[in-house]
């Protein structure tokens, strides 16, 4: 209940999972764009968005399919350089999502290889976050997914913050919803519509 | 790549003046591939979508305006469709195959038509996570102007799943069946249905109170006054909201006799020294009023500088 509002978590479950219906399913054929009728047929392989698959699966409709991201090609590749992989085009929820399909795959691995590929990736982020300089967004940023990104900016601002203290500077600010180009009177005035 | 083009052709007969759109979809081979609403017809009834068999009335209702509807609304964009065909294309020919397209005659077409539908309708929480997306994607404690018009269509689509988990589970009723005990392929479609009302009222849900937090922090960092731009952004129920949740501040301070929304870390020095960015004119202080004007130099209290610092007004002048 505590993620009911959260934004990350929704987006988290809108990831699309291979399913195999085990059961029939009639009024929704809209899901299987190969479906010909208005019903999902028992065996028929449907992409699903986590949320719905879920569901299912805990009232037997559906088998759950291991996605591409969690597969042994990736691992490969992960095992070969982790912090080069590019993750977030592969499922930008890698790390959540994990954590998630893995009861319903019934894939013990699953649980060391999250953690193996984090605790790898992780020392790369934190260094370069620390070091890259304040306002360049660094190459491998898109790489990342959205756990990675969000530790990469906390480890970033709090840099810039321990330069800003080092530094001295006006405590007071600018509300920073205003958006950080300033704008004329003029401009102010007339409403963009 | 796949081009989707549009053409307006004038209607006349049956009644109605309504320009008929056709759709005609042609890849880069050149075949141009024209949309009745025969075709129209044919897919709709295979996704299931409520038409009553009438052949004239489908013609009028689909091929001139609902149709037509889909293109004009804002979504699917031109690029949503490509998008959906490019998905379909698989290997980037402007042709379709696999998903047992083979099935159908004019089956290309067909496959065209069911993704322009199947895109537009959106159904099963697609327009519901836009709307989350929307929030996800705005930088943090950033308001977006809010999307009216999305919020209506994921309503509107709560309605359409509500029909149709109704008239499945009239369906078990009719056949006989429990409700509470039959597991047959009836209630595994309303199960789905159901879901995916929970799934839309969760995301329109997560909208307004993610949203709601970011109006309530306004009040603390920008004042009881919202600039324009962002008043603009709001719904008049968030405005209501804002002004609701201010009133309430306000009077909570004037109980406590203390400004809850100034800096919280004791400053050095009560005075400190500004610039002013903008004509400001004269304003009261305390017990004194000062004449701001632009790129003047003033040494104010503290306290009476921080809401126009805040608000971009003026800011602090460091030697």
């Amino acid at each position: 209940m505590a993620l009911y509002y959260d934004i990350d978590d929704i987006m988290m479950e809108e990831e699309l999972i291979s399913v195999v219906f085990q059961v029939g399913a009639n009024g929704i054929g809209l899901l299987d764009p190969g479906s010909e009728t208005n019903r999902i047929e028992q065996g028929a392989k449907v992409d699903l968005p986590f949320w719905l698959a879920h569901e299912l699966y805990l009232r037997q409709a559906v088998g759950v399919q291991l996605p591409a991201a969690y597969n042994q090609k990736t691992r490969k590749e992960i095992q070969a350089d982790a912090a080069c992989v590019d993750l977030k085009s592969r499922c930008p929820y890698f790390y959540e999502l994990g954590c998630m399909i893995a009861p319903l795959v019934r894939d013990r691995t699953i649980g060391s290889f999250l953690l193996y590929t984090f605790v790898s990736r992780y020392k790369e982020i934190l260094s370069k976050a620390h070091r890259t300089a304040l306002a360049a967004v660094p190459k491998f940023f898109p790489l990342l997914t959205r756990e990675e990104s969000h530790l990469f900016e906390a480890a970033h601002s709090s840099m810039a913050a321990f330069k800003k203290w080092r530094l001295g500077g006006s405590r007071l600010e600018r509300a920073s919803v205003l958006g950080r180009k300033r704008k004329s009177i003029g401009e102010m005035q007339t409403p963009t519509l | 790549m796949v081009c989707v083009t549009k053409v307006a052709k004038g209607h006349h007969g049956g009644g109605t003046t309504a320009a008929t759109e056709h759709y005609s979809c042609h890849n880069e081979d050149g075949d141009v591939l024209e949309v009745s609403s025969r075709d129209v017809e044919v897919v709709m009834v295979k996704i299931g979508m409520s038409c009553d068999g009438d052949g004239e009335k489908m013609k009028e209702c689909l091929g001139s305006d609902e149709l037509s509807v889909l293109f004009e609304e804002k979504e699917p964009s031109l690029e949503e469709v490509k998008e959906a065909f490019d998905v379909f294309d698989e290997n980037r020919d402007g042709r379709f195959e696999g998903f047992g397209a083979r099935s159908f005659p004019n089956y290309k077409f067909h496959q065209r038509i069911l993704f322009v539908v199947y895109h537009s309708i959106k159904m099963y929480g697609r327009r519901a996570s836009q709307l989350v997306r929307e929030l996800a994607s705005s930088e943090s404690g950033q308001l977006t102007a809010f999307n009216n018009d999305l919020f209506d269509q994921v309503i509107k689509e709560c309605n359409e799943h509500q029909l149709q988990l109704q008239s499945l589970l009239r369906k078990i009723q009719d056949d006989g069946l429990d409700i509470q005990t039959t597991k047959n392929a009836d209630h595994f479609g309303a199960v789905a249905h159901h879901l995916s009302l929970i799934r839309n009222k969760r995301c329109l849900m997560a909208y307004m109170h993610n949203r709601a937090e970011i109006i309530r922090s306004l009040r603390w960092k920008v004042g009881p006054v919202l600039p324009l731009e962002i008043q603009q952004k709001l719904s008049y129920s968030e405005e209501e909201y804002f002004k609701n949740h201010s009133t309430a501040l306000e009077s909570y301070m004037l109980e406590l006799d203390l400004d809850l929304t100034v800096d919280m870390v004791p400053p050095k020095d009560p005075y400190i020294q500004v610039r002013v960015l903008d004509d400001i004119g004269d304003v009261l202080l305390g017990d004194q009023s000062a004449s701001l004007m632009r790129n003047s130099v003033h040494s104010l209290k503290r306290t009476d500088a921080e809401q126009f610092i805040s608000q971009g007004l003026i800011e602090e002048f460091l030697e």
